[in-house]
């Protein structure tokens, strides 16, 4: 994205930060909240150091809208991009009252897009604005740094983890005053987070970053709030029985926005080793056949003993519920374990009739090597795409490259939990019902993967 | 009263205004020398950094040597002199001040730069982001923020200078109203046995110092508080 474009934010930066390569594309709306999220140390704060032009990569580039701040011949010091940042600690000039640290950027012109009165308001600043920095608690001083941000009229806000120095309760003092921003004030804000609960609340645009890379990027808006506070516990019961097995299971969780991806109605989830991911895809499908939804497919699962070592593998046919194969190891370790041809081939015929059946849904739980070699259950995945009916699968980290090129880059790819998969799914079904209701046909099948599969 | 004679008032006076004069020179000089040894990377910040603080080290007579010959009618300080009529810088209220301004850099460029390096880029970084330009971060930034340095540097600065006696003997001799600053004057007292005014001189540094060291103690208690 080395091109300025009106109304983004496009940015690109490649090279050596410390101990490792920051490798950055990114390509976000100039408008709304947009957040970085990712482990601590995968680079989020540097793109933002980049941005604001507090860091220099001599590989980068960096325009808002079609003002270009950094490409190959000019780098526009920090200064002079009409930028505000908030630090991780406040910051504030400990010499300065805090009236006087609101007013150190604002220009001196009398015209300003945001008043100061504004702002003191916004913030509920107006008892502290003569006292020092030091006679604040931690949560006033970072509402004074916000504000002191916000009044040198930024073109964009830059917003650094701004909570995370922060204990619970002064987040959640904080927390209404940022939405109160969102909601009040037309400005673009980049906001960098390791907390996916404080992203929830405001960010519409989220940016997933891992090991100094752009891992997704996509639109975080859902009409219908996944209650993700619920699901986190069935994920930690989850988690707290993997634990015997000795992998520690540590999820990302993320709301995922699958209506972005409904028209071509494939949703797959990237998952990690540890997440276990297929396994939790595996229960969820199980439970909704049990309870009578309309679906179909194959979910595969690992068998082990008592003592957490894998000994085999099951796979199970969501329409009729019956165990289609379980083969046994040829070895100790979990590789030798996989459908066998026989078994293969039942599973070929459970999937076809489901969509046969035009199910609401089908669930394949893994998108994993033997599919991204070509085989598997490759063709059968391709089919019900092609026959318009929603898919859900998950794919590991080792096989993105492959799903892409199955999809042609289509479907979100994205790390998950259970939580985020049922409200896709209660927003999916209630849209399937709702078409039904109105006796129209369901929409056209997704045409761009039926030329590129069935072609 | 006949102690308080006038020569010694000539002889305080002297050192007040030598002293004055030198931390006025000194902080002009240090502030940009401790920004850049606090800011720059290169490996030879640190000669530089070991170069200023040569005269902690040392022994006065050494430095007074060299600058006498560095002021004298043969060296740069002579053609300076030369420029206003003079001979020689040596032995002269001007040549008293270079020399203590050289003999007193380290005490003042060093509270400094620890002052700049101790608030660290973030300030920095704080300001640029709220459009301020470089100079202007300086000082509305950086100088407020150093200013327990700057005190420190220049009570450091102004004590030294009072106090200096080996460099002013090499490079100023003793001669009234020009380089016959304080120490000097207790050491003439002593040699030619005029114990009141000696005691008299010895008592009011002793005064002195103990105040140079209150001051300093209670400014760095004030920064630790503001810091808290």
């Amino acid at each position: 994205m080395r091109t300025a474009e009106p109304a983004r934010i496009n940015a690109a930066f490649r090279g050596r930060l410390g101990n490792f390569w920051l490798d950055v594309e990114l390509s976000i709306p100039a408008s709304g909240v947009t957040a970085i999220f990712g482990p601590s140390g995968c680079g989020k704060t540097s793109v933002a150091r980049c941005i604001a032009g507090l860091q220099r990569m001599a590989d980068g580039f960096c325009a808002v809208g079609e003002d270009i701040w950094q490409d190959s011949s000019s780098f526009r010091p920090a200064h002079r991009r009409p930028i505000g940042y908030v630090f991780q600690e406040a910051s504030l000039f400990p010499h300065l009252s805090v009236r006087r640290n609101l007013l150190f950027g604002a220009p001196k012109a009398a015209r300003a897009q945001i008043a100061f009165s504004e702002v003191v308001e916004l913030l509920g600043l107006a008892a502290l604005l003569d006292r020092s920095p030091s006679r604040l608690s931690g949560g006033e001083r970072q509402r004074v740094a916000i504000g002191r941000a916000l009044l040198s009229q930024p073109k964009l806000l830059l917003m650094d983890e701004p909570l995370s120095a922060l204990d619970r309760a002064t987040k959640d003092e904080i927390l209404p005053f940022l939405e109160r921003l969102h909601e009040t004030l037309s400005l673009p804000v980049l906001y960098i987070s390791h907390d996916m609960a404080e992203i929830e609340r405001f960010a519409d645009h989220l940016v997933l970053m891992e090991q100094g890379r752009v891992v997704s990027s996509g639109p975080l808006h859902d009409p219908h709030p996944i209650p993700l506070a619920g699901s986190r516990d069935r994920l930690g019961d989850c988690s707290r029985r993997r634990k015997s097995v000795g992998s520690p299971t540590r999820m990302t969780s993320m709301p995922i926005d699958f209506h972005d991806i409904d028209p071509n109605r494939v949703a797959a989830i990237l998952y990690r080793p540890q997440d276990d991911v297929d396994g939790l895809l595996a229960d969820f499908a199980q439970d909704l056949a049990r309870s009578g939804e309309r679906i179909g497919g194959v979910v595969q699962r690992n068998v082990e003993d008592g003592a957490g070592c894998q000994i085999g593998m099951q796979a199970v046919d969501l329409m009729t519920g019956a165990e289609i194969s379980i083969c046994q190891p040829l070895g100790s370790g979990a590789m030798a374990c996989k459908l066998d041809a026989a078994g293969l081939a039942e599973a070929a015929v459970a999937v076809t009739r489901a969509i046969a059946a035009d199910v609401d849904l089908v669930v394949i739980n893994k998108f994993s090597k033997q599919e991204a070699a070509g085989g598997g259950l490759r063709d059968e995945l391709a089919g019900a795409i092609a026959a318009g009916i929603p898919v859900l699968t998950a794919v590991p980290e080792k096989c993105l490259d492959a799903w892409n090129d199955f999809t042609g880059g289509i479907g979100t790819s994205l790390l998950c939990e259970r939580g985020a998969i049922e409200g896709w799914w209660q927003d999916l079904s209630s849209r399937i019902k709702r078409a039904r209701a109105a006796r129209q046909p369901a929409d056209a099948p997704a045409s761009l993967l039926a030329d590129h599969h069935v072609g | 009263m006949e102690i308080w004679s006038a020569e010694i008032r000539q002889s305080v006076l002297l050192t007040v205004e030598l002293a004055a004069i030198s931390t006025a020179i000194l902080l002009v000089l240090a502030t940009p020398l401790a920004w850049w040894l606090a800011r720059a990377k290169g490996w030879w910040t640190e000669i530089i950094a070991s170069v200023v603080a040569l005269p902690l080290v040392l022994p006065p007579t050494v430095l007074g040597f060299y600058l006498l010959v560095l002021l004298g009618p043969d060296g740069p300080g002579g053609w300076i002199a030369s420029l206003w009529g003079g001979r020689t810088l040596a032995f002269t209220f001007e040549g008293l001040v270079i020399g203590s301004v050289v003999y007193s850099m380290p005490f003042v460029v060093q509270p400094i730069r620890n002052a700049f390096a101790a608030m660290g880029e973030r300030p920095l970084e704080v300001a640029a982001t709220l459009r301020a330009s470089p100079l202007r971060t300086f000082w509305t930034v950086a100088v407020p923020l150093a200013r327990s340095g700057f005190l420190t540097g220049a009570v450091l600065g102004f004590a030294h200078t009072v106090g200096e006696f080996g460099l002013v003997l090499m490079i100023g001799g003793n001669i009234p109203g020009h380089t016959k600053v304080l120490s000097v004057a207790l050491f003439d007292y002593v040699e030619t046995s005029r114990w009141r005014e000696a005691s008299m001189l010895a008592g009011l540094m002793v005064i002195f110092a103990f105040a140079v060291i209150l001051t300093m103690t209670l400014v760095d208690k004030r920064a630790a508080r503001a810091a808290a």
